[in-house]
């Protein structure tokens, strides 16, 4: 069996919900039993309709959410069975780019912090180096060490979006969840975000889950395609297979969507 | 043009007063706040003698009135603001140490505060927060506490009493602020918890924080004003209201100055007297406003994302980045530097206002002194020896080391000359009776010379121990004997006059006279001599020699002629109210001493010095000038300095309000009399000191219980040479006396109680 960086088994996640008083029980299955690996360097694309789970198991494999039931492998270890010491090391190696830039940035902090805080916990460069480390990610993301001092409040869409890259890569990570990077961005923004995406990739050479409702920028960036819906992986394969000769109807319909 | 924040910048001009008040109480009033005047005029009219007491109206001297002791109500007001406003950010602070961790442990999930948080909630939601306080506060034991254990005591209990609110509300903005998406972004960076909580959580709540804590202060000023009707107050009750029956019972106003006091007194004047309620209900008021005002004009201000306000204030909170915030402030305009400048001294002025407190008098140890009092070790000190040289150089040089000044150019030590002095060298006394049995009496415990001289002399004794001889013409019938003679059935003067008489124109060999019974034995020193020699005896003596009439008396007296120069040392703490700066209060204390008092006389001495050096430790201002005298010459009344003072005052005597005698101090330990009647009404000053020696002195008596003070005048041991003052120089005299109480060994006074009772008195009454 080949090692995979990120190996996913019969993940799942199930919410009871209950409307009101006498309403019997609902069982909402937000993640059903899906498995998926993603090798070295490779971009899985996880792509389905608004509620089928995507961001959910992004949030699973980060343990940001607790998993019900499934195992996640990361290089080769079980993520959600490690207890809070180990798996806060293990953080570094797996970030996340959330899709709401602005709210998931604390708006009481300056820029610099944001980003230094990552080179903190993990002692990603020593204390005296942190403000060329900030300076250096920030132009690596096209921002300027002038931008240090600001707010997250004092910036456009775009640029909260490349704080939230240079945050998730300060800390060097193997693995990163791209939880819809793109979808909160003009159209004309959005393009400039994904080639900053590939750049860093290959600059990097990181490994990316790539979670998006859109086809086209899933097909523009991934290497790999998994549809999602109601919770269960429907389809996976590679990205020309998937987009050239889908096999699932679902599928099919979000292609003839997209054309 | 942005519209101006009014409701800051009221409660910021509020709080700048109140801070300006805390710091500097002395530039804004004249007036000392612990002076009591228990009376301020008094006259007769139809024959009855009416004295006006307090409370005082408002008046040029008093521009609020006084308390019902006569404390000028401003005064108090201002100096009591330090107290007052420490107690209430104190126990702000208190609330927000329990409050704060417990509020965030709860927020973010843990079971065991939120339980606590609730349930302190729940049971001082049933019970209100001012019951439970008013009823811990006002046992007994908390009303008698000294300054600084009464401040812990009040900050405790109003903590505990009413933190839950705050904690509650923590928590619930903790959770609120946990609901965010950005904590999921900082859970995925890899922070831990406590990193969360520090970084994120509470820059967050900062804001919110800091309106709260000014608005707290309010809060717990309202709490306060509230305790302080029902008569609950920091600042032990000093004064005492009774001691009827052996019950004292207190006056329920604060010693110290405090504001929630004087309202305590609310119930009982308030149509009498208003100006003594007004006034403090009044500063209340500003105060809690000035607070509020702050808070609410801060929300304003933190309602604006660009707020420099909390730009600074989450720089100088958020740990560890304070290097940023230096950065950030120098891009932040130059008004608002200057603002942030401001705030800074005026945080920096509070906290130096409240932490610096005037060292109290609640230790006093006389054992302190020895470090400044350098010594040699003499068995005996008597005027005109070279002990007392000596000793009169050590004391001087204490006094100017603990910071007295001298009385004149000349130094501390001024020189008397007196009559001859002498002494006996050697002294024995044996009486042979008619069976040849010899008996032996003590020189100093038996009997005492009186008249002095070489002499070895025998004869017949002859008792006239009841006989009254003032009559007589002719006493050769006592030629060649020695003459008992009881002076109890004779008045002092006419004993004197007698046994000179008996001295000089008859050949009697020697007197024994008979001590009355209460009296001591003098010290064996004088100026007389005669052809014979005059001993006193004690009754027990004269007793046993009764029994041995007609016996063979033999005596061997030698003695020495001592300088006729006596040291009194005095030293003087002068004066620095503009009023009664002049006016002195003189101390006297004895340093002279025989072998019987090696040891207490050593002690006198520490006992004076420390008293001395606390009250320059206290560094009181606005007070009157107070005068050290240690005299020379206490152990016999014929060189006593304190006769050279009444000839030649030190001090000017119209300028001498008062005169402390503590020269018959005998023990460390013992039974205290105490007379006053030399303090009469018609001298206020003296008189308002008495009054509070005497409540100092009896509030001890109270709170150790069962002293042996005699508070009645004519105390024993006293005479003529101790009320001197009084009669020479019309010096009011206050005289003390300690005496051993041998059936009563536990429960006396020791020195240190009476010293801590004079220094409060003297804190208390020197204006």
């Amino acid at each position: 069996m080949r090692e995979a960086l990120l190996q996913v088994e019969n993940l799942s996640k199930h919410y009871v919900v209950k409307k009101n008083l006498i309403s019997p029980k609902i069982l909402i299955k937000a993640v059903d039993n899906i498995s998926f690996d993603i090798d070295h360097g490779e971009t899985l694309g996880l792509i389905g309709e608004s509620g089928s789970g995507k961001t959910t198991t992004g949030e699973l494999i980060l343990r940001l959410i607790h998993a019900d039931t499934g195992r996640v492998f990361f290089q080769g270890e079980n993520v959600l069975q490690m207890d809070e010491k180990n798996m806060r090391r293990k953080r570094k190696d797996i970030q996340i780019i959330f899709q709401q830039a602005q709210e998931t940035l604390d708006p009481k902090v300056t820029i610099g912090e944001i980003i230094a805080a990552p080179l903190r916990i993990y002692s990603i460069v020593p204390a005296t180096e942190i403000e060329a480390e900030v300076d250096r990610l920030l132009n690596m993301v096209g921002l300027t060490g002038k931008d240090k001092n600001k707010y997250t409040y004092q910036l456009s869409g775009g640029q909260k979006q490349r704080i939230g890259i240079a945050r998730a890569i300060a800390s060097r990570p193997k693995l990163v969840i791209c939880d819809e990077p793109v979808s909160a961005l003009d159209v004309s923004v959005q393009g400039q975000i994904l080639n900053l995406l590939i750049d860093l990739k290959k600059e990097l050479s990181l490994t990316y889950l790539f979670i998006s409702h859109d086809l086209k920028v899933v097909q523009h960036i991934c290497d790999r395609i998994a549809v999602m819906f109601k919770g269960r992986i429907v389809e996976m394969g590679d990205k020309e297979q998937i987009m050239l000769n889908p096999r699932n109807d679902y599928t099919k319909q979000l292609i003839e969507a997209m054309l | 043009m942005k519209k101006k924040n009014l409701s800051l910048i009221i409660g910021s001009c509020i709080l700048v007063v109140l801070i300006f008040t805390i710091n500097f109480p002395s530039l804004l009033t004249d007036i000392n706040p612990y002076t009591a005047q228990t009376m301020r005029t008094w006259n007769y009219e139809n024959g009855e003698l009416n004295l006006q007491a307090p409370p005082f109206p408002p008046s040029e001297e008093n521009p609020l009135g006084t308390d019902e002791m006569g404390r000028d109500i401003l005064a108090f007001i201002i100096y009591g603001t330090k107290l007052t406003l420490t107690i209430s950010i104190f126990v702000v602070i208190g609330r927000f140490l329990l409050a704060l961790p417990l509020g965030v442990a709860a927020g973010f999930g843990s079971y065991t505060s939120k339980m606590i948080i609730e349930q302190c909630s729940i049971i001082f939601t049933a019970l209100p927060a001012l019951l439970i306080g008013v009823i811990i506060l006002k046992m007994n034991f908390f009303t008698n506490l000294y300054r600084e254990q009464s401040i812990v005591a009040f900050v405790l209990v109003l903590t505990i009493v009413d933190w839950a609110k705050l904690g509650k509300m923590i928590m619930e903005r903790v959770q609120e602020t946990l609901g965010k998406p950005f904590i999921k972004g900082e859970i995925a960076i890899g922070k831990s918890r406590l990193q969360i909580t520090l970084e994120n959580v509470i820059p967050h709540l900062t804001a919110e924080l800091v309106i709260l804590f000014f608005m707290e202060i309010a809060r717990v000023l309202t709490m306060m004003m509230q305790f302080g009707i029902f008569g609950v107050f920091v600042g032990n009750m000093g004064f005492i209201a009774d001691t009827e029956g052996g019950q004292t019972t207190f006056l329920n106003i604060s010693y110290e100055p405090e504001w929630a006091s004087m309202l305590g007194s609310a119930r009982n004047y308030i149509r009498l007297a208003p100006w003594t309620v007004i006034f403090p209900g009044i500063a209340f008021f500003i105060s809690i406003l000035g607070f509020n005002l702050i808070g609410e004009g801060l929300r304003k201000e933190f309602q604006e994302k660009n707020s420099v306000y909390l730009t600074g204030l989450r720089g100088m909170l958020s740990f560890g980045k304070l290097k940023l915030f230096v950065r950030q402030k120098s891009t932040v305009a130059r008004k608002q530097k200057i603002y942030i400048v401001i705030s800074v001294s005026c945080a920096f002025l509070a906290v130096m206002g409240i932490g610096a407190w005037n060292q109290y008098s609640a230790v006093f140890q006389y054992t302190d002194a020895k470090e400044i009092f350098v010594h040699e070790a003499f068995d005996e000190v008597l005027i005109g020896t070279e002990q007392s040289k000596k000793m009169a150089q050590n004391i001087g040089d204490s006094l100017m080391k603990i910071g007295l000044k001298p009385m004149s150019e000349k130094g501390y030590i001024s020189e008397y000359t007196t009559e001859k002095i002498y002494v006996p060298t050697e002294a024995r006394l044996k009486v042979v009776s008619t069976a040849m049995e010899i008996e032996e009496f003590v020189h100093q415990t038996d009997f005492v010379f009186q008249s002095f001289g070489n002499k070895e002399l025998n004869g017949e004794l002859y008792d006239a121990s009841e006989m009254e001889l003032l009559s007589t013409i002719d006493f050769t019938n006592m030629k060649d004997q020695f003459v008992l003679l009881d002076s109890n059935i004779y008045s002092e003067k006419g004993f004197q006059y007698l046994v000179k008489k008996i001295m000089t124109e008859s050949e009697v060999k020697g007197i024994f006279c008979i001590l009355p019974a209460k009296k001591a034995l003098p010290y064996p020193m004088g100026n007389e001599v005669y052809n014979g020699v005059v001993m006193w005896v004690t009754p027990e003596a004269g007793n046993r020699l009764k029994q041995l009439s007609g016996s063979d008396v033999q005596i061997v007296l030698k003695s020495r002629e001592l300088e006729n120069i006596g040291r009194n040392v005095a030293g003087m703490i002068p004066g620095n109210d503009k009023m009664v700066g002049e006016e002195a209060i003189i101390i006297g204390i004895g340093y002279n001493y025989d072998r019987n008092q090696k040891e207490i006389g050593e002690k006198r001495i520490l006992w004076g010095l420390e008293l001395a050096r606390k009250l320059i430790q206290m560094d009181q201002e606005k007070r009157r000038t107070i005068i050290f005298v240690f005299w020379d010459g206490t152990v016999s009344d014929s060189y006593n300095g304190k006769t050279a003072y009444g000839k030649q005052p030190l001090y000017n005597p119209e300028k001498s309000e008062l005169y402390v005698d503590l020269t018959r101090i005998y023990t460390d330990k013992g039974h205290l009399y105490y007379n006053s009647r030399q303090a009469p009404i018609t001298r206020y000053f003296s008189f308002s000191f008495n009054h509070q020696l005497e409540n100092a002195i009896a509030k001890r008596n109270v709170v150790q219980n069962e002293y042996k003070v005699d508070m009645y005048p004519g105390a024993k041991g006293e005479n003529y040479m101790d009320k001197i003052l009084y009669y020479e120089v019309n010096t009011p005299t206050i005289i003390l006396s300690m005496q051993e109480d041998k059936g009563n060994t536990n429960k006396l006074l020791t020195l240190d109680e009476l010293g801590k009772s004079l220094l409060e008195t003297l804190k208390n009454n020197n204006h």
